[in-house]
């Protein structure tokens, strides 16, 4: 029987958007037609609507090289892997910052030592390491890309914190432009609070004084403004609550909530947007589950932070145990939470963040 | 209260009496049913080791209606162990053919096990030389342009 000849093209597709992202890239040179499908934009789609999504760890001992995992979890066991061991393109340096972008993976390096960052993906393999020529150590809060036009514009946006300077750095042009920000938008306390991209621009969780609320914050990278969003579902006295942001179904959000107040409950409550994030609908809040389990683990002042994401009605978190510190995976779901602890060695300083394994091609032009 | 039988004819003219709640499992099988009752139904394109393959399985994923609301023969941790030594016990051409024979006769649950099946089995392969002799698959590809492949994908995992 001939695979070629014999099945649809649809069957073929299907078989193939089963296989894991490395299989794919190792297999594109069977033929031309598996090779299309890494240019093929609604087979990347397809492949990751049914990727099971991971952590992406980045592990460094002090004066030593960093290295990256991924970690995939199944049946209550963890996978390590380590990711390019030889990319020379990657060089981390201790302090570096994993986060995701998009559907990629973005590292920022502390300022103080590299004037770069990285867009990467591990799975298709592709690296863009973005050299900033700027006279200044910003820290880079962002990358975006402002979405008007036919291209993708892409932007890094800055912040030089012994001014409180805030800029637009255009990858492609490197063009450095200031921009006017408010007092209360509190840019430089993005990094410790809970952020994400999508669609090019950046939300993150934000506190506003005068209405003593918790609210999304945005930045648009199309018009270079910061915008509130909308606000979060949260009743009585959320100044006392571990508030987390995460992409839910790709272009949604997802809220994690645990009060601190009640030291007795550690209780996790999930809430997500019903609708696909943007402009025209207004935000509505919906609880998708509420976590129970005593042995949950205490998320408020996590020094390396808290990443999670949520599969099959189970919520995956990766953070440090609450008394040693070592970095664990919590599952939890209903009232059961299963503890397992990421064994790479000696602890040292790490970051992290969900993923969802894709193919998606690294943007290299810029 | 006997159950209803249909006879189900292979693509050699062997006929298979199978009770019609398990052939129901076949989308296909079940619009013909409606359309010619009392009539065989000719599968010309199945051989009978297939359409054997095709009816065990349909057997053991029948759910049963004794009156009381659906009861499924096993349980479904039972059923998904069922299924992969089901597949594991079948060869690649085989396995192909009962892939296309779920695909038209459109019983989804077989043939999502089937290309599971295969998808494993294609990442089994060490390289693309391997995937191309078990699927037999034409090499289209010169030298140069493997290489400018690999040259895409830039770093080695």
């Amino acid at each position: 029987m001939d695979l070629h000849v014999s099945l649809p093209w649809e069957l073929e597709e299907d078989i193939l958007s089963r296989l894991p992202p490395q299989s794919l890239v190792r297999f594109r040179a069977v033929s031309k037609r598996w090779n299309s499908l890494f240019n093929d934009k609604s087979f990347i789609n397809k492949h990751m609507s049914l990727s099971r999504p991971q952590f992406i760890f980045l592990t460094s001992l002090f004066l030593t090289k960093s290295k990256i995992y991924s970690i995939d979890i199944i049946d209550q066991r963890i996978k390590l892997r380590q990711l390019h061991s030889s990319c020379r393109d990657l060089n981390l340096q201790y302090g570096a910052n994993i986060t995701t972008y998009d559907d990629l993976l973005f590292n920022k390096y502390p300022f103080y030592s590299k004037k770069e960052t990285v867009l990467w993906n591990p799975w298709s393999r592709q690296v863009n390491l973005i050299k900033l020529s700027v006279g200044k150590e910003f820290n880079v809060v962002s990358l975006g890309y402002e979405n008007s036009g036919p291209q993708k514009v892409h932007k890094l946006l800055l912040y030089y914190p012994q001014t409180k300077e805030v800029a637009i750095y255009e990858c492609a042009s490197h063009v450095l432009r200031y921009i006017n920000t408010l007092d209360e938008v509190y840019i430089h306390g993005i990094d410790r609070r809970s952020h994400v991209s999508l669609y090019g621009n950046l939300y993150w969780i934000a506190w506003n004084l005068q209405t003593r609320q918790y609210f999304i914050q945005s930045f648009d990278f199309t018009s270079d403004i910061f915008k509130p969003f909308c606000l979060l579902p949260l009743q009585g006295k959320a100044c006392l609550s571990e508030l987390l942001l995460a992409v839910w179904k790709g272009d949604r959000f997802s809220l994690l909530k645990q009060s601190y107040s009640a030291y007795s409950t550690r209780k996790i409550e999930i809430w997500v947007t019903k609708n696909k994030i943007d402009d025209k609908e207004e935000v509505v809040w919906i609880n998708l589950m509420t976590l129970t389990a005593s042995n949950l683990p205490k998320l408020f002042h996590k020094i390396s932070g808290v990443s999670y994401f949520i599969y099959d009605k189970t919520l995956f978190m990766c953070c440090s145990d609450d008394k040693d510190k070592h970095p664990c995976i919590y599952i939890a779901k209903g009232d059961v939470c299963n503890k397992i602890q990421i064994a790479y060695g000696q602890v040292g300083w790490f970051s992290h963040c969900a993923y969802v394994p894709n193919l998606n091609s690294v943007p290299l032009d810029f | 209260m006997s159950k209803k039988m249909i006879v189900l004819k292979s693509s050699e003219g062997v006929s298979f009496v199978v009770e019609e709640a398990v052939a129901r499992q076949s989308k296909i099988i079940s619009f013909l049913v409606e359309e010619f009752p009392d009539r065989e139904l000719p599968l010309t394109n199945m051989t009978s080791e297939i359409l054997r393959k095709t009816i065990e399985y349909c057997k053991k994923h029948v759910v049963e209606d004794d009156g009381g609301g659906d009861s499924s023969s096993s349980s479904s941790g039972d059923l998904k162990e069922w299924d992969v030594k089901f597949v594991a016990e079948i060869d690649q051409p085989r396995l192909m053919d009962l892939l296309m024979a779920a695909n038209y006769l459109d019983i989804p649950s077989l043939l999502d096990v089937t290309c599971q099946k295969v998808a494993d089995t294609i990442a089994a392969c060490n390289d693309e030389k391997e995937i191309r002799a078990t699927f037999n698959i034409e090499n289209d590809f010169t030298e140069e342009e493997v290489e400018a492949i690999r040259m895409e994908n830039q770093y080695p995992i």
